[in-house]
């Protein structure tokens, strides 16, 4: 597929979502239509979210149940062997806690593409070719702030004062410890940003990566960079009333539906394409490639154990085959054999006796 | 004026990179000397594959059945739901790229679709139409594509242009295993009779007379005597090998190359030079000539086939009464008795876990599979000193060693063959990292592709290994190439003759071999390859 | 000023160009590594034909004679070339390339280029690189059609005709046990 008509269409398709959202925000509050806004701010994000977890469980349920016939993990160090050769705890993992340890680091260090970067490094200092190191930096940012942010949300979702309000608000503070503006600038989000425009470039500009690029990795790639700058623009530029946002989510959390419709005009229009954005990814999120997150610890060249030839893999639809049997092979090359003095199980008198009375019949 | 003059460049013009398609829109090309010869008939009815028939792969019609297309489908959707990893690499490919110049073919062609992550997409497309709603209604815009005949052409030109080395999967950060998709996509073509010949035939082969190249019981006894012959003019001692011997402790089994072809008959000699040391120290192993294979095509065939041909090993190990299995030195053999055997042809109750008879070493190991490796066998001997040898023996063997994928990224088996080579020679040299052990690159001959038509693709797919070899060659002088793998053994010499002549290959027990003293030996002046030792060359 | 002064102070840059035009004669893909990638292991191909390209404007500015060492200068990227999709002439071609890539390069310096006598020396010398370029190219053919043709008797064939277990016809007399019969 062309690179420029997937990045249009998607470019299109996100544009789109914004004016949309942003229109019936801005409509519904100068027309004083609160209806609308409970439905962008409210009722499309709780089918989001509820069509998230429907299907990321179908999805990781479906992979589950296909079963895992072979233990084929790639082993990538030295196998258990003889006592005093030295194994690979973690690359050929022999242990339980050596295959979590294994999973850890590669979904907490992404240590399969710092492969890549380790070859880098010793490539020398140039760094024509180093985007491929850059895939291993700007990952690790997208995915750590990704996750940051993630977590610094759930602000909005617990009481204040609450043990997991304080330690998010711990979070938001270190996030926020340069200090900078009002309110505080916080490093995720546009972490967050940067790491997924580059990721965005890298896409672009490497013929291998742009060459296999298809419109599902640009879409969420763009989507994702939308959702982050909205939030940006959120805090820092047309701002909204936190306090409000914070008061519609907890009365829904609540079952509180009275004055559901002032509460949410009290939001300013920005907050509604922010959360529409949102609810647009999470839908997504289970038919996309990003289950990849869900995908990584169901892999089974990552998560089984090294030691197949001391355990037995037992695979459930095993079945019967078809096999030339050593009696078969004997008695096609009986004679030969007796004649080179090899061993047989029956002799030529033998196989006469037995074939003789066949014959009478 | 000086314009007027033509310009020489657009005289030589020279094709630049051709005006850029997408991969869907470029078909694939069958190129001589690119590709291997289809499967006849014969061999694929012999062990009852389907739709077996004469074809060619550069014609136009390649006579497919009827209803292909049907074929094809319901046995992708049987194996979705039979495989977990297909299912799963299907499904979770993010297209980083960090795969794409890690393939041996890639590096060494630059052509695209041999990228691992383009590979696994010809067979993802098709996924994508028949399995997601994207894929259903926006069809190419998201990269899904129906299946027709240029597809599967596409396939059977790229799944045979992958040697299953899984050197890929080791960058993934999903772990997306290449050799998973080229083994099913194969499996595929397979019902179609869409396999190739130098596949199919030593499966036929191998089925019915034990190993691949057809060989009878009477010739392959034949060939180790002569070898018995051979090693009695180097040592002066004469080995007594014995054949399908019942009540022995051992079963040895090893790839059929080792017996008849060169240089891999040098290895079989140091096998029998070794067993030969051991038997006065209890050693107590036959051969078979039914299970006279090690290797298994039927492994680059199908899961079933592979299952059928392996089945063997057990079947013999039963007959015989042995206690357990010995396998000689090969790449994909050890592929399929670690991670599949026991699952597909065990539990095999009838063997006892793996002692040493010399050391008393239990092989926990092989606790379950009861087969072990003959350099996890010698390694074991020698850390217990149970050898007396001479390593300058081998000192006209200047060494490095090739890991072969199988027993790198299939076991593990780094560290053995390397104690053995230290320990019997005195001039070793290891290759640049990035290019051994775990991230070792394919000889470009693996998976069956090592057939003779096929020169330019796997000497392509060799040369990023060959070009480590050229450094170490130039650098410290290495001469010989040693390795644990039949089809190194077969595919590497013709490599090192193109890209960096004067360099041989060996296996890891001919250096051992070599070295041994036996009991009552003559002095030696020569080694195994009939070549004067170092110091004797005036004689 | 003297032609080859010139190229000698751009011999970088020249360089640079050239390897460029060869190296984009592969995919935008294999470009991407062969062009960029430094690590001789990881990148076999693109680091061959880099380092056989410097050997070869080393050898254009200096003395001696070009054909002849050109031969071994090529030797390793004819590998190459000789085993992947080109058709000779493109395996080739692109030593022809080196006269656009200069005239490029210092045309602006040098006007009417073409007449000057050191171009003419210039070009008969990359003509002669390129004329050694054929040779090496077809030997490199011929060696793997060696490699090709002797594969199979190197191996199996050879084994077993050591243990006597096929039937060699030096072996056999002329005319052995005729029997006329009518």
């Amino acid at each position: 597929m062309n690179v420029w008509i997937s990045l249009i269409a998607s470019l299109i398709v996100i544009g789109g979502l914004v004016v949309g959202a942003a229109g019936v925000a801005g409509l519904a509050q100068y027309s004083h239509t609160p209806e609308l806004l409970v439905l962008l701010g409210v009722v499309v994000p709780l089918l989001a979210f509820i069509a998230f977890i429907v299907g990321v469980i179908l999805q990781v349920v479906k992979w589950g149940r296909r079963p895992v016939p072979f233990p084929i993990a790639t082993v990538a160090g030295q196998g258990k062997s003889l006592p005093w050769i030295k194994a690979n705890y973690f690359d050929a993992p022999y242990t339980k806690a050596g295959v979590v340890g294994r999973m850890a680091l590669e979904v907490l260090t992404f240590r399969s593409l710092f492969r890549n970067t380790k070859m880098e490094l010793h490539d020398g200092p140039k760094l024509a070719y180093g985007w491929q190191m850059w895939l291993w930096v700007f990952a690790l940012a997208f995915h750590y702030a990704f996750l940051t942010v993630f977590i610094r949300h759930f602000r909005f979702f617990t009481e204040d004062g609450s043990l997991v309000f304080q330690a998010v608000m711990f979070l938001e503070n270190l996030d926020g410890f340069l200090q900078l503006g009002l309110p505080h600038v916080l490093i995720s989000g546009f972490v967050l940003l940067g790491a997924a425009t580059m990721l965005l470039l890298r896409r672009l500009t490497n013929a291998q990566v742009r060459y296999v690029s298809l419109i599902q990795d640009y879409f969420p790639l763009l989507l994702i960079i939308s959702i982050a700058l909205s939030g940006i623009l959120m805090r820092h530029v047309i701002k909204v009333d936190i306090v409000a946002v914070k008061v519609l989510i907890m009365s829904m959390l609540n079952f509180d539906f009275a004055g559901i419709g002032e509460k949410a005009l009290a939001i300013g229009w920005m907050f509604y394409l922010h959360i529409f954005l949102v609810s647009v990814l999470l839908a997504y999120f289970p038919m996309s490639k990003l289950m990849h997150m869900g995908g990584i610890f169901l892999s089974p060249t990552r998560n089984l154990l090294c030691n197949s030839r001391e355990f037995r893999h037992v695979n459930p639809w095993n079945y019967p085959v078809k096999v030339h049997t050593y009696e078969h092979y004997e008695d096609e090359f009986r004679e030969r054999m007796i004649e080179a003095g090899l061993p047989v199980e029956k002799t030529l008198e033998e196989t006469q006796e037995a074939a003789a009375p066949e014959e009478k019949e | 004026m000086a314009d007027e003059v033509p310009k020489v460049e657009e005289m030589a013009a020279i094709n630049h990179t051709p005006p850029k398609t997408g991969w869907m829109d470029t078909p694939a090309v069958i190129r001589p000397g690119m590709y291997c010869y289809s499967a006849k008939a014969k061999p694929l009815n012999i062990v009852g594959m389907p739709n077996g028939r004469d074809w060619d792969p550069i014609e136009e019609d390649w006579h497919l059945p009827e209803n292909w297309m049907e074929i094809v489908l319901e046995g992708l959707h049987d194996r979705l739901h039979r495989f977990r990893s297909l299912q799963l690499f299907m499904d979770v490919c993010v297209r980083c790229g960090a795969c794409a110049d890690k393939c041996h073919f890639f590096i060494g062609s630059g052509d695209p679709k041999n990228m691992p992550v383009l590979r696994a997409e010809l067979l993802r497309s098709v996924y994508r139409k028949e399995y997601t709603l994207a894929g259903k209604l926006l069809g190419k815009m998201v990269g899904a594509r129906k299946l027709d005949e240029r597809v599967l052409k596409e396939w059977w030109t790229y799944f045979f242009q992958c040697t299953e080395c899984r050197r890929c999967s080791v960058f993934c950060p999903y772990g997306i295993d290449t050799a998973e998709i080229t083994i099913i996509g194969r499996e595929l073509l397979n019902l179609l009779g869409l396999n190739i010949d130098w596949i199919a035939t030593p499966v036929s082969n191998c089925y019915r007379t034990g190993n691949h190249l057809g060989i009878q019981p009477h010739a392959f006894k034949d060939m180790i005597d002569f070898f018995v012959d051979e090693v009695e003019d180097v040592t002066g001692v004469r080995v007594n090998p014995s054949f399908n011997r019942k009540g022995a402790e051992i079963l040895f089994i090893t790839p059929s190359g080792d017996v008849f072809a060169d240089p891999g008959t040098y290895t079989a000699m140091g096998y029998l030079i070794l067993f030969h040391y051991l038997e006065s120290m209890g050693l107590d192993i036959t051969w078979s000539t039914y299970a006279s294979e090690g290797g298994n095509f039927g492994f680059f065939t199908s899961h079933e086939m592979m299952k059928r041909l392996n089945a063997k090993m057990y079947m013999e190990a039963k007959r015989l009464g042995v206690k357990y299995i010995i396998g000689g030195e090969c790449g994909h053999m050890w592929r399929v008795i670690h991670q599949y055997m026991d699952t597909m042809n065990g539990p095999a109750d009838h063997l006892e876990v793996p002692k040493s008879p010399i050391t008393g070493t239990v092989f926990q190991n092989a606790a379950s599979t009861k087969m072990i490796h003959i350099t996890e066998f010698t390694a074991d001997l020698l850390r217990h000193n149970k050898l007396k040898f001479d390593k300058t023996r081998n000192d006209n063997y200047n060494l490095t060693f090739h890991d072969s994928c199988n027993p790198s990224r299939g076991m593990g088996l780094l560290e053995e063959p390397r104690y053995i080579i230290k320990e019997m020679c005195n001039h070793f040299y290891e290759m640049p990292e990035g290019t051994i052990r775990e991230q070792t690159f394919c000889c470009g001959s693996g998976s069956g592709l090592n057939a003779g038509e096929d020169l330019e693709l796997r000497f392509r797919g060799g040369m990023p290994r060959a070009n480590a070899v050229k450094h170490v060659h130039e650098k410290h002088g290495v001469n010989t190439v040693a390795c644990v793998c039949a089809i190194d053994r077969a595919a590497l010499p013709p490599l090192m003759d193109y890209w960096v002549p004067g360099v041989q290959v060996a296996g890891v027990h001919e250096l051992v071999g070599n070295a041994l003293i036996l009991d009552g030996e003559k002095e030696r002046t020569e080694d195994l390859r009939f070549e004067p030792l170092a110091g004797m060359e005036e004689e | 000023m003297d032609l080859f002064d010139i190229i000698e102070k751009r011999q970088g840059r020249i360089l640079d160009k050239w390897q460029d035009r060869v190296l984009s004669t592969y995919s935008p893909d294999a470009y991407r590594l062969f062009k960029h990638k430094n690590d001789p292991f990881a990148n076999p191909v693109g680091s061959t034909l880099k380092k056989g390209l410097e050997g070869l404007l080393d050898l254009l500015l200096g003395e001696g004679d070009v054909r002849e060492k050109a031969v071994d200068l090529l030797e390793d990227s004819m590998k190459v070339r000789a085993v992947q999709d080109f058709s000779p002439s493109n395996a080739v071609g692109f030593l022809f390339e080196l006269k656009g890539v200069i005239r490029e390069q210092v045309g602006k310096d040098l006007p009417n280029l073409e007449e000057r006598p050191d171009w003419s020396a210039l070009d008969s010398k990359i003509d002669a690189m390129a004329l050694a370029g054929f040779d090496v190219f077809m030997e490199c053919r011929e060696r793997l059609n060696r490699i090709r043709v002797n594969e199979v008797r190197n191996l199996s064939y050879k084994a077993m005709k050591r243990a006597n277990l096929v039937c060699d016809l030096s072996e056999i007399p002329d005319d052995p046990d005729g029997e006329t019969v009518n």
